[in-house]
């Protein structure tokens, strides 16, 4: 596993009694597609946070890599192999060239300085984000920015890309371009963990992790968790828009055949049933 | 309160010495009582617009009225306009600035001529109508509540006022399902008490099913403006992709292309299932 966590429990407050995570076990193998979705508060920040040590381990077991979280020496080097994408860009750039922006990190890890121009490019086209180095960050769309701050990760070459909340603040179209490379970098062989509440979003992931009060409240494949109408309510979540209908319609004495997850899968389904009709 | 923007353009100048035209030539009106949602890409202008509206900025040219009046005219009073329109910002959860709850949502009214005790009145019922206990959180730090309970004690803030015109920027974004939900139906009980509301969103399906009539703008320009359904049956004749259009009419558009047409108009959720109801039913009983 790439990621191993064993009871996982963090407190906002010293030695508080109210804790943000209780007893959370993750699993995530190298390769895997993984969302964490859950109500605001339920937790999935902060224990993605722990991930790359931006909080630090109170309770529990948490291995990354194979490195142990509680060995404070190595957490420079896990930073580099688990990389963060935040939710509002505006707040994560700190140059005012694109090219510059990417370069930055490289910098700060003493990548040798004729590597750099090449890392930079790289990262770049990975995000189809190529012509755009002397730009300034600001004038970009917000799907832009995004993908800039993700290139400025992707150029210290991480095996693990944590978006947290990464498209809450992105309209329609800059939503659906971080998606997109989402998937293309997951196809790339990349981990992939999204946080998001946006149901839409985790259909394509291999699993989803639901959270909720801190807790993890279930674990499976998005088919599993996405159409557990009872789970999702505990959850505070709406289930995806094709799983909706499908149960409304089912109630109103209209069967389709399989609950569908996504719109195609939703047409496929009514196409199907007119057919037998 | 009605509200008309007259031929309004704003211009400003980039550190870099680049004139930008953030609004070109842009004209409507809003009418006391109505709902109304500003749709537009990041960058589109939206966010000046209602800036310009609140009067926080003056058009380069052009007129901004407010039941008449020319809210930019030599003369008139501004600071009365405060009292007229309340404006949410986006992520308002980062302006909370108080060190308690109850002095946050306060502080709108220092100049409101009200006294000590209708001043606490007037904090205790903005807090109960956002769903706070008012003796619970009025000696909280606003620092210490969550993301969402944030967003809520701000709005506490711009609804304490009771101004007659609200201005919402954003104010869906980064919140969950039942969070959005709450806020969309608070947003429309005060409409319905007479509010006149007015709210930027990316969220579709939101704009068609709260909003009575839709501003479009793109590129710093009006690209439409009229009754919600309306505006977004043209925006999906011009194709616009993701940008302006609901899932539900997606599906239907789908289901078209499969020898599928139904009734045109489908907009939201509730339209769709209503037709698939009627179009699916009497085959296979069991």
């Amino acid at each position: 596993m790439l990621v191993e966590g064993k009871k996982i429990s963090f407190s906002y407050e010293l030695g508080g009694s109210s804790y943000a995570l209780r007893d959370v076990d993750i699993n995530i193998a190298r390769g895997e597609f993984v969302a964490i979705l859950g109500c605001n508060g339920s937790g999935k920040s902060t224990l993605v946070k722990h991930l790359n040590a931006l909080l630090q381990l109170q309770h529990g077991e948490l291995r990354v890599a194979q490195i142990d979280l509680r060995n404070e020496e190595e957490i420079w080097r896990l930073r580099r192999l688990c990389g963060m994408v935040f939710q509002n860009p505006d707040n994560q750039f700190v140059s005012a060239v694109v090219e510059e922006e990417i370069a930055f990190g490289l910098e700060n890890y003493e990548v040798p300085r004729d590597e750099i121009p090449a890392r930079v490019r790289s990262a770049l086209a990975m995000v189809e984000m190529d012509g755009y180095e002397k730009r300034a960050p600001h004038t970009l769309s917000g799907g832009q920015k995004q993908r800039v701050a993700l290139a400025g990760v992707l150029a210290l070459e991480p095996e693990i890309i944590i978006f947290d909340e990464a498209t809450a603040m992105l309209d329609p179209g800059g939503r659906q371009e971080v998606v997109k490379i989402m998937h293309k970098l997951h196809r790339a062989g990349k981990t992939i963990i999204a946080i998001t509440h946006y149901v839409e979003e985790t259909v394509g992931a291999d699993k989803i992790i639901l959270m909720h009060k801190g807790r993890v409240l279930s674990c499976g494949t998005p088919q599993a968790i996405l159409t557990d109408l009872d789970l999702m309510r505990e959850a505070e979540m709406i289930p995806p828009l094709p799983v909706r209908l499908y149960h409304d319609l089912k109630q109103a004495g209209i069967a389709l055949n399989n609950c569908p997850l996504t719109d195609e899968e939703l047409v496929e389904a009514i196409c199907q049933f007119r057919l037998k009709r | 309160m009605s509200i008309q923007v007259e031929k309004v353009s704003y211009t400003y100048l980039q550190p870099s010495g680049e004139k930008v035209e953030a609004l070109k030539d842009v004209s409507c009106s809003i009418a006391a009582g109505d709902f109304v949602g500003i749709m537009g890409h990041t960058g589109c202008g939206k966010t000046t617009l209602i800036q310009l509206l609140a009067g926080l900025r003056a058009p380069t040219s052009g007129r901004i009225y407010l039941n008449g009046e020319d809210i930019n005219a030599k003369g008139y009073d501004k600071s009365s306009l405060r009292q007229k329109v309340g404006v949410m910002f986006q992520n308002p959860e980062y302006q909370l600035f108080a060190t308690t709850v109850e002095k946050d949502v306060a502080f709108g009214l220092k100049y409101s001529g009200l006294g000590p005790r209708e001043v606490t009145a007037r904090v205790r019922w903005a807090l109960e109508t956002v769903g706070f206990d008012f003796e619970k959180v009025r000696n909280q730090s606003p620092l210490a509540l969550s993301g969402g309970e944030k967003r809520r004690v701000a709005l506490a803030g711009v609804i304490a006022v009771r101004p007659p015109i609200l201005i919402f920027d954003e104010p869906i974004a980064g919140l969950d399902p039942y969070g959005r939900e709450n806020f969309l139906n608070f947003a429309q009980e005060m409409n319905q008490a007479g509010t006149t509301m007015i709210m930027v969103s990316h969220n579709m399906e939101a704009l068609a099913e709260y909003t009575k009539q839709l501003l479009v703008l793109e590129q710093g320009r009006l690209l439409g403006a009229g009754p919600t359904r309306e505006i977004f049956t043209r925006l999906q004749q011009r194709k616009n992709g993701v940008f302006g259009e609901t899932e539900a009419q997606r599906i239907a558009t789908m289901l078209a292309e499969k020898d599928l047409p139904l009734s045109s108009g489908i907009l939201t959720y509730t339209d769709l299932l209503a037709v698939l109801k009627q179009e699916l039913a009497g085959g296979e009983r069991e």
